[in-house]
């Protein structure tokens, strides 16, 4: 059969010619050296000859991975294949479910410790001594190196939810934890009676938009955030943002493909905030100048790997302030300025990304604005907390901005050395009702 | 370097194939082919390519020397000597600490010895090399003269790291002599490519898909979850492995090699016995050949050698208790297999055979997976519903569907449907033609849509798993 030796030797052909042409287009073309969007890194660079280097292995695995980083249209190339994958499967309406078999069991009050929790009820709300010691306190980490992911930016959710092209975390919260970051507020408070201190308690997203088929079966962020109020020294601050961001539930306070709220969100949370400080109130329209992009995927597609959200892209908006301030960014470790900034606060390798503001979680940021209303505020966050800043710049003085997770100082020293009037405690319900809120414990309960 | 890489498939292979072509001289082409597995082999790893050299030359004079005093006491000595030497390098390599950890168990002491880097397809490269002195002994082959051939050989980059277990026997004469028809490229390049597409589209997704059942607590999955994170996990054990022996064979037969087959679709199996006929076939052969008849037992030698066998099966796959007690698992059925007899297997509804043998074959792999033996009794107790989880919870059912079409791609694809429609198909000239450019389409759609999905293989995302 001779036409079927003429396909054979005709398929064989095609073989050898996609294996040499992709070969030999892969070695000349010009690489992608620029940074990895969609992977927030940059790409292996191409690796310099050393014999020791080549010995060890290291040249050849490095020049592996260069051929393979630096594939032209690399992260259009990985969206495509994601799309396909991302047909794998159906979902009854609409709603995608990754419920990992590691989720925290809160089930009951005890938490994830075996230190004796008191009944609430008997607890005393404003009485600093008779909330639990916690005993694992948290010790502070590395920060995330600028611009790659942060490896510990992950929360004690129930799994994630994709409900109407929207991912969300589910949430469930511990009374023990919220007890301990109660009574870490409520130390700070008793320790420093002159200083103004507010409690942003952030829900994350599936507080608004879960599905009722869902919200039932898991834990009620309005009610937790009560419970802390109700557990808090009446003089420290407690902020509703679940009610001020509810009246905006159908703007676009939340990002869709990432687990942060969105800028806007934080304005309103902000706003809110400011009414009650008695300074400026920011002004979304006159203070700020509205940025946004399109095609955008967030955390939960870029480190969730959520691979079906990259059918349904958002658009995201930023608010560049209009008025002059100064940027000072400190190394966690070293507490020395590496970086200053004039009237920029938002920095991003290609495409703008929720952390872009002050550097996102990588350093302790420093806020000078021209205000002169003799008020200074101390962020104590997560990285929910980062998107605060600018709208918190509009009133305050200066705005320190300090990650719980990797300041190594003396919270008390700080605050007395920079002659802070307000400490906000900025961070999502997932932190304040989960194993995180040891941080808050080791800065403050003492 | 893996088969699974871009940087082999479009890079290391084309140069590869491009000088081996090139030479007509059968003697350059072993060289060629020997400097490129040097390549591969250590590519990551350059120091143990003194290891590999080494350890060729002096199996290489073991193997000369059996054959000088082949059926003399002289050469008996020999190969008890380089069987001892070969055994002691895998023992060291691989089973020393396991050995000390259970010797210090048992004795409530510790031991320690600093960890050293395990040599790449350790397991199978010496296997190989005691399957050729015991053939040489035995006088099934002629002694390897050249230690070039030799070297070749042991050092074979499609078959060195991650097997088959190709013997001497099989690849010996075509090492001198070996011609490259057209149907050795058509098939070499069709193989190569299925198998890619069995590891890269297969075997990578259901593994992320395991992980996130198996990955963390187990005692939270119902028996629905259970039973299906078992079945992905047992698919993606068979696609990863079938995968990988599909590219060595495909590029074995680029280069003129026939590699026996290792897979032969097992879970169409009807008895254990068959099933283990039909999977990782390679190394059953080679304990059937080499250990079944070893003389130790006595009376006892055929359930010894039984015994011995599955022992030392489950022991080649891993250092690890779990894998002691997946071996004999399966030596236990094959034994009652054995006692019931053929005919009357053959008489029970094939139904319940195939039903039998999928239930066995399933939780086989849960002993498989967890090394950790509390685990396993967790699981195993989540896969009989008495942990409370309940069958299913009101995820357990979307979180199924949302990766249903995969499994079921999966699951045809344990079938031998092309080779039934080859088959079909054969019967006329003109069906042959199609299903030559069928199969050469689907090859070609496999190579192009794995090169897609390869792109992302070096993104090490910090999933946040651990939420």
């Amino acid at each position: 059969m001779k036409y079927v030796k003429g396909i054979k030797l005709f398929f064989v052909f095609v073989f050898a010619a996609v294996l040499i042409t992709v070969g030999v287009t892969l070695c000349l073309v010009k690489r992608n050296t620029e940074y990895l969007e969609d992977e927030k890194r940059m790409p292996e660079s191409c690796p310099v000859f050393s014999w020791s280097s080549l010995f060890k292995g290291d040249f050849t695995e490095r020049l592996r991975v260069y051929y393979s980083d630096t594939i032209p249209y690399r992260s259009s190339i990985k969206r495509f294949s994601d799309r396909i994958l991302s047909y794998k499967g159906i979902s009854i309406d609409e709603i995608y479910i990754d419920i990992p078999n590691t989720r925290p069991t809160f089930n009951d009050d005890a938490g994830f410790d075996s230190t004796p929790i008191p009944d609430a009820s008997t607890v005393t709300p404003g009485t600093a001594t008779a909330m639990p010691e916690s005993t694992n306190s948290a010790t502070p980490t590395k920060a995330p190196e600028e611009g790659k992911p942060n490896v510990n930016e992950f929360y004690e959710s129930q799994g994630i939810v994709t409900y109407q092209k929207r991912a969300m975390e589910l949430y469930w919260g511990s009374k023990a934890k919220m007890q301990v970051y109660a009574a870490a507020l409520n130390k700070l408070q008793a320790n420093k009676p002159n200083l103004n201190v507010w409690s942003m308690n952030i829900p994350v997203s599936s507080a608004f938009y879960l599905p009722s088929s869902l919200a039932s079966k898991y834990g009620d962020q309005k009610a937790d955030a009560n419970y802390i109020k109700n557990l808090l020294n009446r003089q420290i601050k407690f902020l509703d943002v679940y009610s001020a961001l509810d009246k905006h539930k159908t703007e676009p306070i939340y990002l869709r493909t990432d687990h942060h709220w969105s800028y806007l969100g934080a304005y309103y949370a902000v706003e809110n905030m400011m009414q009650q400080t008695g300074l400026k109130v920011p002004n979304l329209t006159k203070d700020y100048t509205h940025k946004s992009e399109d095609g955008i995927l967030g955390s939960f597609y870029l480190y969730f790997d959520q691979k079906h959200l990259v059918k349904w892209p958002e658009t995201f908006t930023w608010y560049v302030p209009k008025f002059s301030f100064i940027g000072e960014y400190y190394d966690y470790s070293t507490m020395k300025v590496i970086k200053t900034a004039k009237n920029q606060m938002f920095f991003y390798y290609t495409k703008p990304f929720y952390d872009m503001v002050n550097y996102g979680d990588s350093y302790l940021a420093h806020i000078t604005t021209s205000n002169q209303s003799g008020r200074s505020i101390a962020v104590f966050k997560d990285s929910f907390g980062n998107a605060i800043a600018p709208f918190l710049a509009a009133g305050y003085d200066e705005i320190w901005v300090i990650d719980i997770r990797y300041y190594q100082g003396d919270a008390y020293a700080f605050i007395e050395e920079h002659g802070i009037t307000d400490v906000l405690m900025a961070s999502c319900m997932l932190t304040n009702a989960g194993n995180k809120v040891s941080y808050y414990n080791n800065l403050f309960n003492r | 370097m893996n088969f699974n890489d871009l940087f082999f498939i479009y890079a290391f292979l084309p140069v590869i194939l491009i000088f081996y072509y090139l030479i007509p001289n059968i003697h350059y082409k072993n060289w060629v082919l020997i400097f490129a597995s040097f390549i591969f082999y250590g590519w990551a790893n350059p120091v143990m390519l003194l290891f590999l050299f080494c350890y060729s030359l002096l199996n290489y004079v073991f193997g000369r020397l059996i054959g000088r005093w082949c059926g003399k006491t002289a050469g008996k000595v020999i190969l008890i000597c380089s069987l001892t030497l070969n055994i002691g390098f895998l023992f060291l390599f691989k089973y020393i600490h396991f050995f000390l950890q259970t010797v210090g168990s048992i004795c409530s002491c510790s031991f320690s010895l600093p960890k050293f880097a395990l040599p790449l397809g350790i397991s199978f490269f010496t296997f190989r090399v005691i399957s050729y002195l015991l053939d040489v002994y035995w006088e099934k082959v002629e002694t390897e003269q050249s230690f070039s051939a030799f070297l070749l050989f042991v050092s074979l980059f499609p078959c060195t790291t991650a097997g088959p277990i190709v013997r001497y026997s099989t690849i010996g004469p075509s090492i001198h002599e070996r011609k490259i028809q057209l149907d050795d490229l058509f098939a070499g390049v069709v193989r190569f490519s299925i198998g890619l597409g069995k590891k890269v589209i297969l075997a990578d997704l259901l593994y992320q898909l395991t992980d996130q059942y198996l990955g963390g607590d187990v005692h939270l999955l119902t028996v629905s979850e259970s039973w299906f994170s078992l079945l992905i996990y047992t698919l993606y054990v068979y696609f990863d492995f079938s995968g990988y022996s599909d590219m060595a064979i495909g590029l074995g037969r680029l280069f003129g090699f026939r590699f026996e087959e290792n897979f032969r679709y097992p879970f169409v199996c009807t008895s254990i016995s068959e099933f283990w006929q039909r999977w990782h076939i390679s190394l059953g052969s080679f304990f059937r050949d080499y250990l079944l008849y070893v003389p130790i037992f006595g009376r006892m030698r055929r359930y010894g050698g039984l015994f011995l066998v599955w022992l030392c099966t489950g022991l080649w796959h891993g250092a690890s208790w779990n894998y002691v007690i997946w071996g004999l698992y399966f030596g236990l059925f094959i034994f009652f297999e054995s006692l019931l007899g053929k005919k009357r297997m053959k008489k029970i509804p094939v139904i319940i055979r195939h039903i039998y043998t999928k239930l066995i074959i399933l939780i086989g792999f849960a002993i498989f997976y967890f090394t950790d033996l509390r685990k396993l009794g967790t699981f195993l107790s989540c896969l009989l519903g008495i942990t409370g989880n309940g069958f299913a919870n009101e995820f357990s059912g979307n979180m199924m569907l949302q990766n249903v079409f995969l499994v079921l791609i999966a699951i045809v694809c344990t079938f031998p449907i092309g080779v039934y429609i080859k088959e079909k198909m054969s019967r006329s000239s003109v069906w042959v033609g199609i299903s030559c450019v069928g199969m050469s389409v689907w090859a070609l759609f496999l190579l192009l849509f794995a090169t897609l999905l390869l792109v992302n293989a070096t993104n090490q995302p910090f999933l946040y798993t651990q939420f």
